[in-house]
């Protein structure tokens, strides 16, 4: 089980995107969302599951997503949410400009490295 | 049908989360699905189903705080959406409109035109009412607080209020710190700019330093008056300017500031402008603002303020915080009280009478009383009754498309549009329409306000701009209003589920329900237009009897001129000189019947003298108080039309060193020798010192300010035994013609005869009257105007629904001549129904007029609010205009050929 000290923070804007990117493939419902973060990062990504309720259903109010109700792989009752248009150009240009923006930290860890070693 | 209709509209409603539990729910849904999964995945996996369940919660977080967040959000967006869509069908709906109403271009235009004429009617008597008792006086800080004193006693429990104070009473009130901030005082003046042929009149206000300070209002440039300047005892040449004459004279540029204007004989120096708009604590306009003792002498100024019962000033108070006006009014009482016994005027007991009396300067508490006020009030009344006819006229308009639209409307429904959609739809149909209308009203309002103002307000109210953001406003409201009354029921109407059957039963029929409430919105305007035809006759037999009065001089025949002497320094014998000059003039003018020199001009100045009768050691007066005095030349009272009963008038031969003589009015012989010969007695005018003046004649009584009054004891002497401190003079000229027509020529004659002479203004005596007839005269012609109004679109309401009816029941009509019915007998039931409707119409305007009677009443004069003549006048008229709308409808009946009929099916 994660503990909270292993839990690298989790920046602002970033659970929307990653949410966004969850729902590229196709409607899914929150417990799908949860689990495919979950398992995908391989667990280094905790998200407690009430902040990504409320991350769906803020993109949902922004009309980045939209949800419809319908029955679940075992034949339960579940609230699906899909990309609306809006979503999906919002997760382009938000995907390149977060690539950037991790390839720059990177960018500044490395060279840090290199000097403290010359 | 009608079933599975009302089914898919819930099944609609069911796809939208529609409120705020549903989404509780869904919230509460949605979580538990996530947390029974979370369980289930775990247990698959081995977990046990107690350490699964607390694993899931643990990792959900909050599950209370969650519900709450999530929900709000849903809400939010919720609204947002409903918000959207309602804008969103709005849209849909003004285009739809416009493309249907695109297709009946006549029925827009009658609709628009009916309703233009309602709401024209609302809005024009919005604009005067808002001007006379609304709007609070532009500029003014907190003008509830500021309030106007007037004072005066109560005799017989009546107040006897005056408005016009002396400055020695308003420099007592200046010392009441207990109830005032700010006392403050104006009297307005009309001033003469430039002199001889090149004067102008302006409408000048005397006004205290602390006039504009007491206001709380700040100059548009430069600077008001400063304490020093308030002009005791000498008042310095010194002017503020009104925003318009400074726009007119300086063309706005602040560079007046320091220079001069020419008032009368002395230039003053510009030192400030007033706000645009700012009219004062009055509405009327004011171009210069002056200290009040301006253009006289230190003597003068001096005499102003010893003498207390010299009344001509007006006073306002801003009350000290905390204070309210009934204590103010206390406090402001016990000074004038203490004031009058300490100057010798009453004694303390007499002054117990005494009382001051304050209201706010807002025009809805100052004017309260006024009968223009409470005409205006009834006219607004009587304005939303038109509105009221015109959208029942136009509801039976919309009642009767929609039965031709029965089919369209029949057909959307199957379609599965929802009812409330549909109502919706129709109803911004009807607002649309009424928003033309009221465009188009605006329009009328610009043409036609102007003109109704003009009756209304005439010169003291300001009226620069015709239509302003709250007259847009009000007409926004009043259409949206008319708009949702005349399409609300229609709409209700051809809306309703059974609409349906129309499909099978194709576009014939139109149920009876329908039919009678047609029926009832006919009655209602007939009812409507008795009401406004009854008040007409009533406001116009009103004004016939008011303009009948005997006032004692034949005001509608005579002339007055007089010159402004306002700002000059004149003396007494020259002011004398200059009007014997005018005198002489108007004399010889062409078409000039007589003239005479007086020097009270009735229905504006009434001067009063102390008079003794030797061996009386008081002498009656009736409440209005006396004796007053005019002062008069030898033809005035065949000039002025006032009639000498018994006796004589004056002549050439009563001159200042002949035998003093007086004439009297019959109030004063009735009063002071009851059953005795007056002419003969002795009257000693101005105290026991004064010599006898031997009455001579009896007057018939004439008026001293108000068409309506107490008769007072009145006396008349030669003008050149007048008392020695009368300065004013006024000249009264009867030319031969028509005194309005000769206004003009008389005043160049005038002005080339005695060129030098200062702006002289010749008014006929009536324009004096004419403002105190207002109420009446506005009562007749608004009444007169609205009826007409109601007239008309009655009539076509009328003409339009029996046609229509006629139309529908061809068939039925045709049937029933081939049964062998006589034209005579279909002819008499489509008049039948005109006649029905005109005789309920009739009984319920009676009695709306009969329960409006005591609110009309008071603003009649000397006829009743339940006047039979007029009540028979209106009844004729509606059954006149009934009669005639069914005219063409019964024709038209009565032709009915049966083989045509039953083809056209």
């Amino acid at each position: 089980m994660p503990n909270a000290a292993a839990e690298p923070m989790l920046l602002q804007g970033t659970l929307d995107l990653l949410v966004l990117r969850t729902l590229a493939w196709g409607p899914r419902h929150g417990y799908a969302v949860a689990r495919w973060i979950r398992e995908t990062s391989e667990d280094v990504i905790l998200v407690e599951d009430r902040a990504l309720y409320l991350a769906l259903h803020r993109l949902e109010e922004n009309g980045l997503i939209e949800s419809e109700w319908g029955l679940s792989e075992n034949n339960r009752r579940a609230r699906y949410y899909q990309l609306t248009a809006a979503g999906r150009r919002q997760l382009q240009s938000k995907s390149a400009s977060w690539t950037r923006y991790v390839e720059a930290v990177f960018r500044i860890l490395e060279s840090a490295e290199g000097r403290a070693q010359a | 049908m009608s079933r599975e209709v009302r089914v898919s509209g819930i099944r609609r409603l069911l796809n939208l989360p529609a409120s705020g539990r549903r989404i509780q729910r869904e919230v509460d849904d949605e979580i538990r699905f996530h947390l029974e999964s979370r369980v289930a995945e775990l247990v698959a996996r081995g977990t046990p189903a107690s350490v699964a369940r607390e694993i899931a919660t643990r990792e959900f977080g909050d599950v209370i705080e969650a519900r709450a967040e999530l929900t709000r959000v849903d809400q939010r967006r919720l609204t947002r959406e409903r918000r959207q869509s309602w804008w969103e069908t709005i849209g849909q709906d003004l285009a739809y409109s416009a493309r249907s109403l695109r297709t009946q271009p006549g029925f827009a235009a009658i609709v628009v035109l009916v309703l233009a004429l309602g709401i024209g009617a609302n809005v024009t008597m919005f604009g005067v009412i808002d001007r006379l008792l609304l709007r609070a006086p532009e500029h003014v800080t907190n003008p509830a607080r500021l309030m106007s004193v007037s004072f005066g006693q109560i005799i017989d429990g009546i107040d006897q209020a005056q408005n016009t104070l002396s400055l020695p009473i308003y420099r007592d009130l200046r010392s009441d710190t207990v109830a005032f901030e700010h006392v403050a005082t104006y009297a307005p003046t009309d001033m003469a700019i430039g002199r001889g042929r090149d004067a102008r009149e302006l409408h000048g206000m005397r006004v205290s330093a602390n006039y504009f300070t007491t206001l709380g209002v700040r100059p548009a440039a430069g600077r008001f008056f400063l304490p020093e300047e308030d002009g005791n005892p000498v008042a310095p040449a010194v002017v503020v300017l009104g925003y318009d004459f400074w726009r007119n004279r300086f063309e706005g540029s602040r560079s007046a500031i320091g220079r001069t204007v020419q008032l009368g004989d002395d230039a003053y120096t510009v030192v400030g402008v007033a706000p645009r708009g700012f009219t004062g604590v009055t509405p009327s306009p004011v171009d210069v603002w002056v200290p009040v003792t301006s253009g006289t002498t230190a003597e003068e100024v001096k005499r102003w303020f010893t003498s207390r019962q010299s009344y001509w000033i007006q006073v306002v108070g801003r009350l000290r915080p905390g204070v309210t006006p009934e204590r103010a009014m206390a406090s402001a009482t016990t000074i004038l009280r203490a004031g009058d016994v300490r100057d010798g005027i009453s004694s303390s007991v007499e002054a117990e009478k005494e009382k001051v009396w304050l209201v706010s300067v807002l025009p809805r508490e100052a004017r309260a009383g006024s009968a223009d006020a409470k005409v205006a009030v009834l006219l607004g009344a009587v304005s939303v009754l038109v509105l009221l006819i015109a959208c029942a006229n136009v509801a039976n308009l919309q009642l009767a498309r929609g039965i031709a639209r029965r089919r369209e409307v029949a057909v959307r429904i199957a379609l599965g549009i929802n009812r409330g959609r549909l109502v919706r739809q129709l109803v911004t149909e009807a607002v649309l329409l009424a928003l033309a209308a009221g465009a188009a009203a605006i329009v009328v309002t610009v043409w036609g306000g102007g003109i109704v103002r003009r009756v209304i307000l005439t010169s003291d109210v300001a009226t620069d701009h015709a239509v302003d953001l709250r007259l847009v406003a009000y007409t926004a409201i009043a259409a949206v209003a008319a708009g949702i009354l005349s399409g609300l029921i229609p709409a209700l109407h051809s809306s309703r589920p059974d609409v349906a059957d129309t499909l099978r039963a194709g576009s014939r029929g139109g149920g009876p329900g329908r039919s009678r409430l047609r029926g009832a919105l006919l009655i209602v305007q007939a009812a409507l237009t008795v009401v406004f035809l009854a008040g007409t006759v009533m406001f116009v037999r009103s004004l016939e009897r008011i303009r009948g009065l005997p006032l004692g001089m034949e005001t509608n025949r005579v002339l007055v001129v007089s010159a402004r002497t306002s700002g000059l320094r004149i003396t007494d014998a020259e002011t004398d000189a200059l009007y014997r000059r005018l005198e002489t003039a108007a004399r010889g003018a062409p078409g000039v019947e007589s003239v005479a020199l007086g020097v009270s001009l009735p229905f504006s100045t009434a001067w009063a003298e102390a008079v003794k009768v030797p061996g009386r050691d008081s002498l009656p007066y009736t409440r209005a108080g006396g004796p007053y005095f005019n002062s008069v030349g030898p033809d005035f009272f065949q000039t002025v039309g006032t009639r000498i009963l018994r006796g004589r008038g004056f002549t050439a031969a009563d001159r200042g060193t002949s035998a003093r003589v007086v004439v009297v009015n019959q109030t004063l012989a009735k009063l002071w020798w009851p059953n005795e010969d007056a002419i003969g007695r002795c009257m000693r005018v101005g105290g026991d010192t004064m010599p006898c003046a031997q009455i001579v004649g009896i007057a018939e009584n004439s008026r001293r300010f108000s068409l309506i009054e107490e008769p007072a004891v009145q006396f008349f002497t030669p003008l050149d035994q007048r008392p020695a401190w009368v300065t004013s003079r006024v000249l009264f000229v009867r030319p031969a013609g028509d005194p309005v027509k000769a206004v003009e020529s008389l005043r160049r004659e005038l002005q080339s005869r005695v060129p030098d002479a200062p702006y002289t203004v010749v008014q006929p005596l009536a324009a004096l009257v004419n403002p105190q007839m207002r109420s009446w005269q506005l009562g007749a012609t608004m009444f007169g105007a609205f009826g007409m109004l109601a007239v008309v679109v009655a009539a076509l309401g009328l003409y339009s629904v029996l046609a229509y009816d006629v139309s529908r029941r061809i068939r039925e009509l045709g049937i029933r001549v081939a049964l062998g019915a006589g034209r005579g007998d279909i002819g008499r039931m489509v008049m039948g129904r005109a006649v029905r409707v005109a005789t309920i119409g009739a009984l319920i305007g009676f009695a709306m007029t009969i329960s409006a009677g005591p609110v009309v009443g008071p603003l009649l004069f000397q006829t009743s609010a339940h006047d039979p003549l007029a009540f028979g006048l209106a009844a004729a008229v509606l059954f006149g205009i009934a009669l005639l709308a069914a005219v063409v409808p019964t024709r038209r009946a009565a032709r009915v050929d049966p083989i045509i009929a039953l083809r056209a099916e």
